[in-house]
């Protein structure tokens, strides 16, 4: 039996003022096992965030089940989904503002979770100072956030999500806002983390370098899930590639292939019988000018 | 848990603690008070004891709140030191309205106890007064004892009903006395005076007290033997001494010199001692310390009196024919007045007025019938009474406003709060905080800041109090100004209303707080107007402040003028005011739509894009705009009211007096007089008036009050309003040439069923000694028919109404107006016609001054002038009431709209930081960005300032309404003092945009990294 399995999911957005119903999410079916780290891609409004929101108990959704570990999420109160985000989840926001409070030291940011756990001060300090080693802000343990870097304020986040010891960890595009070195040492944290603590990680992203370095890949359009692969075999499969095509012609193609290939700002769209192919177009050979010696 | 509760203890000792301090501190402010106050003390602990248990209640439900929402505890720690910055803005805007609100108690609270101290001051007689009129003396001492055990009677049955009357009533004195005159050298002038001398006679403590204030002589023993009591004044303008026979008439006719030629109206007196009045003694009662100068007690209005024992002056009495005794008796009852409730005013009076009831009932019990009750300190404190429901309607008037403001300008610095909290308390939910225990923490904030801000506001209080003392001259008394006095009951209804006003803007904050909002919410922009201008939240203000000025203005109402004022008056008004305030913001939009058209026009780029954010953020600038034209409307009705109050009052005492001075009971006979005052170069004219109330004692008792004037000075000197009247005064007066023809009184002549040209037949008590040489009358008095003709109609006539002696009269009253020969037509007692000089002053002279050298010529009769006669001025007891209210809220208006557009500057660029580093990055200069957000500000006060002088001017015609309710005539125009507007606007302007100017320019300066990385 998987650790979170979502059937039938839907989610619909009503808006006060115009009484408008937008559907963010229709029908997700998904599973994830137990300690698995896997992201979810797809374009802007597919229902990334709005399935994460559902997932971390911070909306409710409009029907279909969701169960996670042995609760079902889709039945919770109010009260239920508070004492989950208590105990069982941890978040982080690509915005860092939203991951801590901006007027005390990460310290004591990261002890709020364990405050509400009712945890003592000792142990929570102590606790504290691990998980900030853990993710190399010791020495700056008490700094406020203003004072750190993006990326360090990000592994702060990261600490404070993790301070409560949840069983499931979601990060919505937590490297968005961060060049990719940072952006990569985060993501070797977050790995680490998610392998020595064994929890279950669901991160969304656009980048699907960072997607890459997940379990699993998960595709969502227009709030359904249009594909899922082991990105290991997407690495070792390199004829066959499944790239996101938005509704307006674009396509997605992985960050590895462009680099392997050294495809250049334009491609070339031949049609086939059995499709269309892509290729590069051919670099024409640069005049030079005789020098005159 | 066991934490949490700790907590909840020690915060309740802490308050217990404090609370025990500020009560003691009080206590002892309370202690040191004014004797005069003993009453009001034991009220005060009345108060304290209902207030404790009220402290009682609160504090416990503030725990249960606390212990039900306990778990928040954990969480205060951090929560805490993230927001107390934004704890300490809300805690001082909460300290402000407690400030705001004890400041106004106090006042309240003062000018209560005090000026009913200053009252009694200057109204020396604290008694009550029985008169007896043409009484039968007799010429032996049985008869004082009798009538004066009439008056210990009356006050055995009301001690029944009254629990401390022995307390109450110190003394008991009768007299009586009867109009006489003399005749004397005055060595000054060099010439023969007929002042009046009436003859008084007692006995009991007041031929005790006489007989040790004689200054010069013996105590009188013999019949036909009296003391003389006299001013200096008088002393040293007459050649009355001691041993010297004087000769005494009694008056039979209005003119002194008939009674001169008739011997039966005369007699001749012993002066045994002279007794100076103003140098001697007052007269002491019982042994309270209390006490009355003679010269008021007997009421010598011409500063002299011959005063005998009962039986001798009785004697007196008899010798003189006509007289046969008759005098009038007065049983003077000697009130406490220090066990006076001034809070509790109204049953104060009632119980006076039980012990006046009983008088009565005991004096008809024994067949004296023809009484009259003087009750100078009923009509004084009716007059308290109807002075401080004044002032309180005008502090209820100008304080509702202030508290509104002071509350939204608070609920708007806790909004600034509630942004900045609203991201903590947002991560908080997400890191599974249930909203029961951020509703605990804040519950718990609230009562910390709340404690404080009550703490301090309420001591903060005092000091704003007393500079605004200092600031507005209120609690100035004539010369004598009253410190800012504080009592326990005031400092508990001020902690009331301050808890009240706490709860409130607390539990905005809190509901506010935990309000479930989505985080996606962040940074959007409010383009609408407020939520309640989609429930018409505006118009149904407007509506039920109509409502509520036609039930203030039913019929019904007009019994309880005061209350309907303060209570139904007032409230309409502010309600109809703020439903206009808010439904003007609707204009908003269009207004800045139009601005930016036209600054498009003009070329003037950067405004023109500045003056689009009002529409971009309606909400908040609608907001803004709302407290600011609320003060801008306060500040013009605190302009225009007083000024058209202060002429109101100018007006009212030309119509009360009557002209610039006039002098009361003038020797009109006295030619010489009349003429060194008119010889004064302060002096433009003088007339003479004479008052004369004609009674008719049928079965209802009507009074017939015909001012009698000399047509030609009347209409150089006399005050005469044009609205007065119909007709020009010149063209009614000359109508008075045929005898008898009079003016009448335009809302009379339905009463009276008659019209104008026609004639009336009335009847009247006529009044002459000679009446009793006609066999077989021996009556001075008989009912006499008269007919007058009523040849015009005047609306208002200055001095008539106002003068009449109406203490505890009943029945009707007409009045009249008539030329002098009517005098020739009547038979009078001289008692009922008062003669007064009008006189006016020339042009560039001061009243005042004039009145004063008046003064020295004049001997005899009261001089007033209009100066003091103004009901309010700025340094007379009323005045406290009127500038005292309208300075403090001018001061508080001013202040707030400075403040609340500096809040608002500050809100609105603490928002608008990013916008501001990112314009700053594109290369816009610091001096454009001031340019920018100023032009934002200017056009808001421009749209402000239009609206609130069209609401102000609204406001304070319907103040005026309300405060002239129980005054109407004369009637009043809004006087508007354009150059004081324009003066405080501007300076209200100036200090505003200095107000925005500051967090401009402090923003701008920013460094734009910072601001763009803080506000990511």
């Amino acid at each position: 039996m998987s650790f979170i399995e979502i059937r039938d999911l839907m989610k619909i957005y009503q808006t006060k003022e115009t009484n408008v119903r937008v559907p963010a999410l229709r029908g997700i079916e998904l599973d994830v096992n137990e300690g698995e780290f896997i992201s979810i891609i797809g374009p802007s409004g597919s229902g990334k965030t709005t399935l994460l929101l559902v997932l971390a108990g911070m909306t409710t959704p409009s029907a279909g089940q969701i169960r996670i570990g042995d609760v079902r999420l889709d039945q919770f109160s109010e009260e239920d989904r508070s004492m989950y985000r208590r105990h069982k989840v941890g978040t982080l926001w690509q915005i860092p503002n939203r991951n801590l409070i901006w007027e005390i030291s990460i310290l004591e940011n990261v002890e709020i979770p364990m405050r509400l756990l009712g945890i003592p001060r000792e142990e929570r300090v102590k606790r504290a100072h691990e998980l900030l080693s853990e993710v190399s802000l010791d020495h700056r343990i008490h700094h406020k956030p203003s004072q750190l870097s993006g990326g360090e304020v990000q592994r702060a986040g990261l600490a404070c999500a993790l301070a409560h010891q949840p069983y499931l960890l979601l990060a919505d595009e937590p490297t968005g806002e961060l060049d990719s070195k940072t952006a990569g040492e985060l993501l070797r944290y977050f790995q680490h983390l998610n392998e020595t603590h064994g929890i279950t990680a669901i991160m969304v992203t656009h980048d699907f370098d960072v997607a890459k370095s997940t379990d699993k890949l998960i595709q969502i359009v227009d709030g359904r899930i249009s594909g899922f692969s082991r990105t290991q075999d997407l690495k070792t499969i390199r004829d066959v590639h499944k790239v996101y095509l938005d509704s307006y012609g674009n396509i997605q193609l992985p960050r590895y292939l462009l680099e392997t290939l050294e495809v250049q700002k334009e491609v070339l769209v031949e049609e086939k019988d059995e499709g269309i192919l892509l290729s590069q177009e051919k670099e024409k050979p640069k005049k030079t000018k005789n020098k005159k010696t | 848990m066991k934490k949490g509760n700790a907590v909840v203890s020690n915060s309740r000792r802490y308050i217990t603690q404090n609370l025990f301090i500020l009560t003691r501190t009080f206590y002892r402010l309370m202690t040191d008070s004014d004797p005069l106050q003993e009453k009001t003390n034991k009220a005060v602990l009345w108060s304290m004891l209902l207030f404790l248990p009220i402290l009682m209640i609160l504090v416990p439900i503030l725990d249960i709140f606390l212990i039900f929402f306990l778990p928040g505890l954990h969480i205060f720690k951090p929560l805490f030191k993230a927001g107390w910055k934004y704890g300490l803005i809300s805690s001082i805007g909460v300290t402000l309205a407690v400030a705001i609100i004890t400041q106004y108690v106090f006042f309240i609270y003062s000018y209560q106890y005090q000026a009913f101290g200053l009252y009694l001051s200057e109204e020396p007689r604290s008694y009550i007064q029985m008169e007896l009129d043409y009484s039968y003396i007799i010429p032996s001492p049985s008869q004082y004892f009798s009538i004066d055990g009439f008056a210990n009677d009356a006050l055995f049955f009301a001690g029944k009903e009254i629990e401390d009357l022995d307390q109450r009533i110190l003394d008991t004195e009768l007299y009586f006395k009867r109009a006489t005159f003399t005749q004397t050298y005055d060595p000054v002038e060099n010439e023969n005076t007929l002042p009046n001398m009436p003859l008084i006679g007692t006995e009991g403590g007041l031929r005790s007290h006489l007989s040790l204030q004689i200054s010069n002589g013996t105590i009188p023993t013999e019949d036909f033997e009296a003391l003389a009591l006299v001013t200096r004044e008088f002393y040293n303008h007459s050649s009355i001494r001691v041993n010297s026979t004087i000769p005494l008439y009694v008056p039979i006719a209005l003119d002194k010199r008939a009674s001169l030629q008739s011997p039966a109206a005369q007699t001749e007196l012993n002066i045994t001692g002279i007794v100076i009045i103003d140098e001697v003694r007052d007269y002491t009662f019982g042994n309270s310390g209390l006490s009355i100068p003679l010269d008021v007690l007997f009421e010598l209005e011409g500063g002299a009196a011959v005063v005998s024992w009962w039986k001798e002056a009785a004697s007196v009495l008899h010798d003189i024919a006509v007289t046969g005794g008759l005098a009038t008796l007065y049983e003077d009852l000697f009130y406490d007045v220090r066990l006076i409730n001034a809070f509790n005013i109204q049953s104060e009076i009632n119980i006076l007025k039980l012990i006046i009831e009983e008088l009565k009932q005991s004096y008809v019990t024994f067949g004296i019938t023809e009484l009259r009750v003087n009750s100078y300190l009923v009509n004084l404190m009716e007059n308290f009474r109807d002075e401080y429901n004044l002032y309180q309607t005008f502090m209820f008037a100008f304080l509702s406003p202030i508290i509104v403001l002071t509350i939204i300008l608070t609920v708007y610095a806790a909004n600034l709060v509630r942004k900045k909290r609203d991201r903590q308390l947002t991560i908080l939910t997400e890191r599974g905080t249930r909203r029961r225990e951020i509703g605990s923490y804040l519950a718990l904030e609230a009562l910390i800041t709340g404690t404080i801000s009550l703490f301090f506001g309420t001591f903060l209080g005092v000091p704003i109090a007393a500079l605004l003392t200092k600031s507005s001259g209120f609690l100035s008394f004539g010369n004598t100004t009253i410190p800012l006095k504080l009592e326990l009951s005031s400092v508990i209804i001020a902690l009331l209303g301050s808890v009240g006003a706490i709860i409130l803007i607390q539990l905005f904050n809190t509901i506010t707080l935990l309000k479930k909002r989505d985080i996606e919410d962040y940074g959007r922009i409010e383009k609408s107007l407020p939520i309640y201008y989609k429930y018409f939240v505006d118009l149904i203000l407007i509506a039920f402040g109509i409502v509520t000025w036609f039930i203030f203005k039913m019929p019904a109402l007009s019994n309880y003028q005061d209350q309907s004022a303060k209570f139904i008056g007032i409230p309409s008004i502010v309600l109809m005011l703020f439903g206009l305030i808010l439904f003007v913001q609707r204009l908003l939009p269009l207004f800045a739509r139009g601005l930016a058209r036209i600054t498009s026009k003009l070329k003037m780029d950067i405004p023109s894009l500045s003056v689009r954010e009002i529409s971009r953020y309606q909400k908040s600038f609608a907001r803004s705009s709302v407290i600011i034209c609320l003060s801008f409307s306060l500040v013009i009705s605190t302009i225009v009211v007083p000024s058209t109050y202060q002429d109101f009052n100018t007006d009212g005492a030309y119509y009360d007096l009557g002209a610039d001075i006039v002098i009361r009971s003038f020797p009109i006979e006295n030619e010489n007089l009349k003429q060194n005052i008119r010889n004064l170069t302060e002096v433009e004219s003088i007339t003479v008036v004479r008052f004369i109330n004609l009674h008719d004692e049928g079965d209802t008792t009507v009074t017939y009050s015909v001012l009698a004037i000399n047509r030609t000075s009347f209409v150089d000197t006399a005050y005469f309003r044009s609205d007065f009247s119909d007709v020009e005064l010149k063209d009614m007066l000359e109508l008075l040439d045929t005898p008898l023809s009079v003016l009448v009184q335009q809302d009379e002549l339905n009463i009276l069923d008659d019209q104008v040209g026609e004639e009336k037949s009335i009847t009247y008590t006529a009044y002459s000694e000679e009446f009793r040489l006609i066999p077989p009358i021996t009556d001075p008095t008989m009912d006499l028919n008269l007919t007058i003709s009523l040849v015009e109609k005047y609306k208002y006539w200055p001095n008539l109404v106002s003068s009449i002696s109406i203490s505890n009269a009943l029945g009707s009253f007409y009045h009249f107006v008539a030329d002098f020969s009517f005098l020739e037509h009547i038979y009078v007692s001289p008692l009922d016609v008062i003669d007064y000089l009008y006189i006016k002053v020339a042009e560039g002279y001061d009243i005042e001054t004039t009145a004063e050298r008046i003064g020295t010529i004049v001997t005899t009769g009261l001089i007033y002038n209009v100066e003091d006669e103004i009901y309010v001025k700025p340094d007379s007891p009323r005045s406290s009431i009127l500038y005292s209210a309208i300075n403090s809220t001018l001061i508080m208006s001013f202040a707030i709209n400075v403040i609340i557009l500096a809040l608002f500057a500050s809100i609105q660029l603490i928002d608008k930081s990013k916008e501001i580093a990112t314009m700053k990055a594109i290369g816009i200069s610091g001096g454009q960005l001031i340019k920018y957000y100023l032009s934002v500000y200017i056009a808001l006060l421009a749209f402000t300032t239009i609206l609130g002088i069209i609401i102000g001017y609204i406001a304070s015609a319907m103040l005026m309404g309300v405060l002239t309710f129980t005054r109407n005539i004369p009637p009043y125009f809004l006087t508007i003092p354009v150059r004081q507007i324009l003066t405080v606007i501007g300076l209200l302007l100036g200090a505003a945009i200095l107000g925005a100017t500051i967090p401009t320019i402090t923003s701008t300066r920013q460094e734009i990294g910072t601001e763009l990385r803080q506000s990511a």
